[in-house]
């Protein structure tokens, strides 16, 4: 039986077309992945499967029968769940209190706590979900509270769960346990949309493959045939060329770009950064790996002045910068892309024009630091949305407007053309599409070769690994190795990031004198 | 062109909720006068033709304008960066007793009158900023919520000038007959700007405060921070904004406004201090921000509206014995509801409801 069948669906926002004339069907215990590049309309597809962008036209079918969907009360009566790109759990309220929020059942009643809680806690059992229902959900990674969303939908009854990106928050572990939970589910009887930009991921998970690009359908295809490469060319529209990483030349002066000695930080009471040593030379990408939580965020907030750290020192070009401000700090010559952007990086009640500022708008020549120069700005941000490729509809358009990889880019365009002496950069290409992250990585590469420095923090090891000439590996707070990427396997890197300690440090770039 | 277009679109919408929301005020406030035995028809034009009917009303509904338009800029600056400062009339009585107690210093002394004027102000300017920046202070220093300490200082400036206008206080008339200071001097009093109308210069200042707010807000680095604190306080840190500073001077600026309006009030409406000089500006102007959808212009537009509610029940109580009280709940009315429609602005969910309506047929 079709779960979900989409008939002729077409959404416009103004005279964009997000969606064009998009029809497919989703039957039972399938699951239907979903590819695109940034802005071709996927979120903006499921928005509408679940009521939130009701469609201008088209029909939607769930089981054979037409139905009306105009707002997600309708799409949840209706069996639909959807996890959002963005989650929409209330931080301050505990799981089991965001599982009932909404709840016909639960509401217009006194409620009794210690029931809900208990028939919370045996239905996570049947998931096999060991989170406390009384955790404060802003106290659970990001990994949890995302398994919270599927427990509500899956709550509220979800027989078709839509999932918009939802490995580009999760660690490889977690992918492979949110893949364990999907196929679970498949074998319930579920239908699945899975929605991401990682070729392996939905070739490993789903049956069916739908490609969109700008706002069409431009392929349905069976996964077991589907081929990398044409999956590339369906999506962007031409190949992938395989990057290249320019050989440095053996006599390269170089300087230390970024010092960090004996560094400690806390998180509260907790110490989450233990006394590291490290150092970034210029003409170098120093990529750190780790499992996420192991004092990677801390580390880099208190290098970009965004936390206070306790012992050691961190020098930029050999100037000071602990205990300075943000704005010391940036002018000394630092650039951040921080790990997630709509927390901090970008204010999406702003235009672009003034997100584009965000950072540099006390500086020459977008201001002369009283009055802004709207001409300098808007200007900039033009050319960042050219450069960039960001799909818009105009300069002046809110980044709440844009999808979540072109947000993504309009911070990166702003952090790179601050022309930094150091780029620190936290997965800089969560959310993008193959296009993009290739591109990203060429613009890496490029402020490499042009002498910068660059600390690169990633999850995805393969980014970590074709990018860096040395590779860092953190585990609870301690440095466990710094190796060259063409001398470890990935076991190594692997067994560095559990927490196995390397003797032998790389203490210094392969190529170049240091000066 | 394009973008006065979509500046225009993005306005219009708003106006449309706001003038339904007029509407859905006036509806229901119709109801209650005909539930109390009033033709409300009746009221609504003795309301127009007592704001609007003659010269003199005109001017009253302008005069009592003024305040609440500065104020109500005052409070829109500092709700743009999400500092929620409602002591503003606090502020201003704090901004009252300054002017006041500069002219005393003044008062003998024979200086042109645009200087004493400009001095007067100042002197307001300065004292409504200091009461304005202690609850920035608390916040940004000790997290303490600006709510309650300005709504905590107001009554603190409040008891003080009442002890300080007492009949026989420190500042009060010699007489010691009435609770209130002397009247000022003729050169401190701002000029009339309407021939036989109490209408004066104040106007013209709240008008210029609306475009300084305005360019402050849409041209300068600081009216950036502030609404990029505003809207998201951990991006504007990250960006390099120190925000406990943009905390403090913005609630600085806020109370400094705020106090201008009591300055412009005592140099040109009452003339003197004392304790009634507010029937409650500093928490009106909380709707008149509101309702101007904390936009100058939207603001300049409340503030008027309000003034003329203001005016002209006065002249309806008169004319056809319509408790005033009865204006009063009107303008609750109109707060209530366009507080409740701007809910709805951002969720689109009547223009859709709208839209497919009109699909189906
Ligand atoms: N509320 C809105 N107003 C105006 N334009 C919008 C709005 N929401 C989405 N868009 C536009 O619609 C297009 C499709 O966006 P959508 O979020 O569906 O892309 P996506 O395929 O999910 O991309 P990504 O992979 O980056 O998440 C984008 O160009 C976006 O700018
Ligand atoms: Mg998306």
């Amino acid at each position: 039986m079709k779960a979900l069948e989409i008939k002729n669906l077409t959404k416009k926002f103004g005279k964009l077309v997000a969606n064009d004339d998009i029809s497919f069907t989703l039957d039972c215990g399938e699951v239907l992945a979903i590819l695109g590049e940034n802005g071709a309309g996927k979120t903006t597809l499921m928005r509408g499967i679940y009521g939130m962008d009701v469609p201008d036209n088209g029909q939607i079918w769930i089981r054979e029968k037409q139905e009306e969907i105009t707002c997600p009360k309708d799409a949840i009566s209706l069996g639909i769940g959807m996890v959002h790109q963005h989650f929409m759990l209330v931080n301050n309220f505990t799981v089991a209190e965001n599982l009932v929020l909404g709840m016909k059942e639960f509401t217009g009643q006194v409620l009794n706590r210690k029931e809900i809680y208990k028939k919370i806690n045996s239905f996570f059992q049947q998931y096999n979900f060991d989170v406390p229902a009384d955790a404060k959900v802003k106290d659970l990674p990001v990994g949890l509270q995302q398994r919270v969303e599927i427990m509500k939908a899956l709550f509220r009854g979800a027989q078709i769960l839509v999932l918009d990106e939802p490995t580009a928050v999760l660690t490889p572990q977690e992918t492979k346990e949110l893949f364990t939970i999907i196929r679970k589910l498949q074998k319930e009887g579920k239908s699945i949309i899975f929605i991401s930009h990682k070729l392996e991921e939905v070739k490993e998970i789903s049956q069916r493959i739908m490609v969109l690009r700008l706002g069409k359908v431009s392929g349905i295809v069976d996964t077991k045939d589907a081929d990398e490469a044409i999956m590339a060319r369906m999506m962007i529209g031409r190949d992938l060329v395989a990057m290249k990483k320019k050989e440095l030349d053996p006599d390269l002066k170089r300087e230390k770009v970024l010092e960090v000695k004996n560094l400690t930080v806390k998180d509260g009471k907790k110490t989450v950064v233990k006394g590291i040593d490290f150092t970034v030379y210029s003409n170098e990408i120093l990529g750190v790996a780790g499992v996420d939580g192991n004092g990677q965020l801390e580390l880099v907030e208190a290098i970009a002045g965004l936390r206070k750290s306790e012992d050691g020192r961190i020098l930029l070009k050999n100037r000071n910068i602990k205990g300075k401000s943000v704005k010391f700090i940036r002018k000394s010559g630092l650039a951040h892309i921080p790990e997630d952007r709509r927390v901090r990086g970008l204010i999406t009640g702003f235009s672009l024009v003034d997100n584009s500022i965000l950072t540099n708008h006390d500086n020459k020549p977008f201001s002369n630091g009283i009055i802004i120069n709207r001409k300098a700005t808007v200007e900039f941000t033009k050319n960042n949305i050219c450069k960039y490729n960001i799909k818009t509809e105009s300069e002046n358009a809110l980044a709440s407007s844009l999808s979540g990889g072109n947000q993504q880019k309009v911070i990166i365009a702003r952090e790179i053309s601050s022309k930094p002496e150091l780029l620190v950069a936290m997965k800089p290409t969560r959310g993008l599409d193959v296009g993009a992250v290739e591109y990203i990585h060429c613009c890496l590469l490029a402020e490499r070769d042009k002498g910068k420095g660059i600390l690169l923090l990633s999850s995805e090891l393969e980014e970590i690994m074709t990018l860096s000439d040395r590779i860092m590996v953190m585990h609870g707070g301690e440095i466990t190795g710094i190796v060259y990427p063409d001398e470890v396997t990935t076991e190594e890197i692997g067994l560095m990031m559990a927490g196995v300690k390397r003797e032998k440090m790389a203490k210094l770039p392969k190529e170049g004198v240091i000066v | 062109m394009k973008k006065m277009r979509i500046i225009l679109k993005k306005n219009m919408k708003s106006l449309m909720l706001t003038f339904i929301a007029l509407i859905c005020a006036l509806l229901v406030a119709s109801v209650i006068m005909v539930l109390a035995g009033y033709n409300p028809l009746q009221a609504y034009q003795s309301i127009v033709t007592g704001a609007f009917g003659s010269r003199n009303a005109i001017a009253q509904t302008f005069l009592k304008a003024t305040p609440l338009m500065i104020i109500g800029l005052a409070i829109a600056v500092a709700f743009k960066g999400s500092a929620f400062n409602i002591g503003a009339e606090g502020q201003f009585y704090a901004g009252a007793l300054g002017a006041a107690l500069s002219e005393m210093y003044f008062h003998e002394t024979a200086l042109p009158s645009f200087i004493i004027i400009f001095l007067c102000l100042v002197t307001a300017f300065v004292f409504g900023g200091i009461w304005g920046a202690i609850p920035g202070y608390l916040r940004s220093a000790r997290g303490a919520s600006e709510v309650v300490t300005s709504v905590m200082l107001t009554s603190v400036m409040l008891l003080f000038v009442r002890y300080l206008v007492t009949q026989g206080g420190p500042i009060a008339e010699p007489r010691g007959f009435y609770p209130e200071t002397q009247e000022i001097v003729e050169s401190a009093r701002l000029p009339y700007i309407w021939e036989n109308t109490r209408l004066h210069a104040g106007f013209i200042i709240a008008l210029f405060v609306a475009l300084a707010v305005y360019l402050l807000m849409e041209k300068t680095t600081w009216g950036y921070k502030i609404k990029a604190t505003g809207l998201n306080s951990l991006s504007a840190e990250y960006g390099g904004i120190n925000i406990g500073l943009v905390t403090v001077t913005t609630m600085a600026l806020s109370g400094a406004i705020a106090g201008l309006a009591g300055g412009v009030e005592v140099l040109g409406t009452s003339w003197k201090l004392y304790m009634g000089l507010s029937p409650g500006y500093g928490y009106n102007a909380i709707a008149v921000a509101l309702l101007g959808r904390l936009n100058p212009v939207g603001i300049i537009f409340s503030a008027l509206l309000f003034g003329m509610l203001n005016t002209g029940s006065n002249q309806m109580a008169r004319s056809i014995g319509i408790p005033s009280t009865l204006a009063a709940v009107l303008q609750a009315l109109v707060l209530l509801f366009v507080v409740g429609f701007s809910v709805l602005e951002n969720k689109e969910i009547i223009l859709k409801k709208w839209k497919r309506g009109g699909n189906n047929e």
